[in-house]
């Protein structure tokens, strides 16, 4: 939902985009406000990249409308990419040209006089610019991309898959990369299956599955819903059997004592419960966002639009 | 144009190009050093031989003049094909090998608009086609004042050497039209020089028996007629005026459907 109803940076409305055999995007729906980063999360194949590919206007979409700061994304293609940084997912610069002369084409095919953010960029991310592209490993051919699509400032950034092949360090850089241009106002898309990663650096999130959007909440939202996790361990493996008898389940075999409940709600209650066994220790922790999203996978509410 | 772009892709360009051209200029060396009388002589016996085989080579008539030579031995045949591969690796460079990349998605995420950025790359082709004829053009006639002086008019090889132009142009316009429209990447960098090399085929079969002789009309190629278009004949300057502007109209055709298609990249 889009603050203080402002029309988006980024709108898709009911997108659709069928490759047949159920490949494709179907009745998309997705808002980016500025100033606001938009995590787009599903596995592979759910149809972040195709969903990407429109607001880049390198495909027409077969039914409803892609805009980015009032542009149609397809007709008015130039209007739109003056404004707007693109980090593609595969990492596929020019392999012939140095670091240096491919950003120089980018910034000339741009009209770009002012190389300074780029090289702030260059800086931030440890760049060599005299190196082949070519030669380059792929968490370095990922720097120049980010380069690339940050250096003109643009209004709205659109990121697939961004950190993949970088180093921790380097991670932790782009996450910061993506704080500052959030608050210069920049309109953020980013795509993403790692889930930390759009944790931590997302206001709200969109699941999409199967090329439908099963879901938009913020974050806040995400994070309310997060249960916790218990990993009990019982006195013995018979006691532990008692437990997955009594809960329907059908008793592992082996020695182990310890079991694992997900997305625990009500705590009292499991306390309750295992006043009845013997049990050795009890530890809790905070379910991770994978094992939520995977949970809402495989339960979700579609209706359930933010 | 979109120069930053024009100046890269040129520089890639130059290799591919200086091949040909050096390729060229060998036979077209070779070709004007042999028009001598004692070796035509020779050059006769051998045809007098094998007239099928030199006729399908386009070689069925030595000629009386130097510029008849060397069109006969040059301009039927190997200022077909050499400057048909320049123009099937030069489309295949500038628009396939970005899009079999990737790289393409950069191009295009660059506020330029499709059309104006496959302008750009489509002058890089004809500029590569224009150096390789000013190259040729300038080495014949060094040659050819060299060895025989007073013998090549310069108007005339001019003329000859742009009729042909006409042509590389409609070949390339045919290699750039499959590069920008087809889907399939190998179709996208075979399509258009397939058709091409048909047409040569066609020509060349054309020329082994009268049987066959009909086939010569049938291609494009058959517009051309470069001793026609020096003797400032009107069907021949048509021909070459047809040629350019179908191959100005596959540019134009395969830029066009470039700007509607989908890309995804």
């Amino acid at each position: 939902m889009i603050a203080n109803g402002a029309a988006p940076a980024i709108g898709v409305r009911g997108l659709t985009k069928d490759y047949g055999r159920g490949r494709g995007v179907f009745d998309v729906s997705l808002e980016v406000a500025a100033g606001e980063v938009l995590g787009f999360l599903g596995p592979n194949g759910a149809g972040k990249t195709v969903t990407m590919r429109h607001p880049m206007g390198f495909v027409k979409p077969q039914r409803g409308t892609v805009e980015v700061l009032g542009h149609d994304c397809f007709r008015e293609r130039p209007a739109v990419q003056a404004r707007l940084g693109y980090l593609p997912g595969e990492s596929s610069c020019m392999r012939e040209m140095t670091a240096r002369a491919f950003l120089d084409l980018m910034a000339g095919m741009r009209g770009m006089r002012d190389r300074s953010r780029m090289l702030e960029l260059v800086d931030m991310f440890g760049l060599d610019l005299r190196a082949r592209i070519g030669g380059m490993s792929k968490g370095n051919r990922q720097k120049v991309a980010i380069v690339a699509a940050f250096m003109a400032r643009p209004d709205v950034l659109l990121l697939d898959e961004p950190t993949s092949g970088l180093d921790p360090l380097m991670q932790e850089r782009f996450l910061d990369l993506v704080a500052q241009e959030r608050a210069r106002g920049a309109a953020i898309l980013l795509s993403s299956h790692i889930f930390e990663e759009v944790g931590r650096a997302c206001d709200r999130v969109a699941f999409i599955r199967a090329g439908r959007v099963a879901m938009t909440c913020t974050m806040d939202e995400v994070r309310s819903m997060r249960g916790r996790g218990y990993t009990v361990e019982f006195a013995s493996a018979q006691e532990r059997s008692r437990w997955e008898l009594a809960h329907g389940a059908e008793p592992a075999a082996g020695d182990a004592r310890g079991i694992e409940l997900l997305d625990v709600r009500d705590v009292n209650g499991l306390i309750g419960e295992l006043s009845a066994y013997d049990v050795a220790a009890v530890t809790s922790r905070e379910q991770t966002l994978e094992e939520l999203f995977l949970h809402l996978y495989e339960g979700a509410d579609p209706s359930r639009q933010g | 144009m979109i120069l930053p772009l024009f100046k890269r892709e040129l520089r890639s360009c130059l290799l591919p190009t200086a091949i040909i051209a050096a390729v060229t200029v060998l036979y077209a060396g070779v070709i004007i050093g042999m028009y001598d009388p004692e070796l035509g002589e020779s050059l006769a016996l051998m045809r007098d031989a094998m007239p099928e085989l030199f006729a399908a080579f386009g070689m069925a008539d030595q000629g009386t003049t130097l510029l008849e030579f060397v069109v006969n031995y040059l301009h039927g045949f190997l200022l077909v094909v050499l400057p048909l591969v320049l123009a099937a690796v030069l489309a295949s460079r500038l628009v396939v090998r970005h899009i079999e990349r990737g790289s393409i998605a950069y191009l295009l995420a660059q506020p330029v608009g499709r059309i104006r950025l496959m302008v750009s790359q489509a002058a890089v082709l004809l500029f590569c086609l224009v150096l390789l004829a000013a190259v040729l053009t300038v080495f014949e006639l060094a040659c050819a004042q060299a060895m025989f002086p007073g013998e090549l008019a310069v108007a005339d090889l001019v003329a000859v050497n742009s009729a042909t132009f006409c042509m590389w142009v409609f070949l390339s316009g045919a290699c750039w039209a499959g590069a920008c429209t087809l889907p399939s990447v190998s179709a996208a960098r075979w399509a258009g020089v397939s058709v091409c090399t048909l047409f040569v085929l066609v020509q060349m079969l054309s020329g082994v028996g009268e049987e066959l002789s009909w086939l010569g009309d049938i291609t494009p190629l058959a517009l051309l007629d470069p001793l026609g278009a020096a003797g400032g004949q009107p069907g021949a300057l048509a021909g070459a005026a047809v040629l350019g502007i179908s191959g100005a109209a596959l540019f134009a055709a395969g830029t066009a459907v470039f700007a509607r298609r989908d890309l995804s990249v």
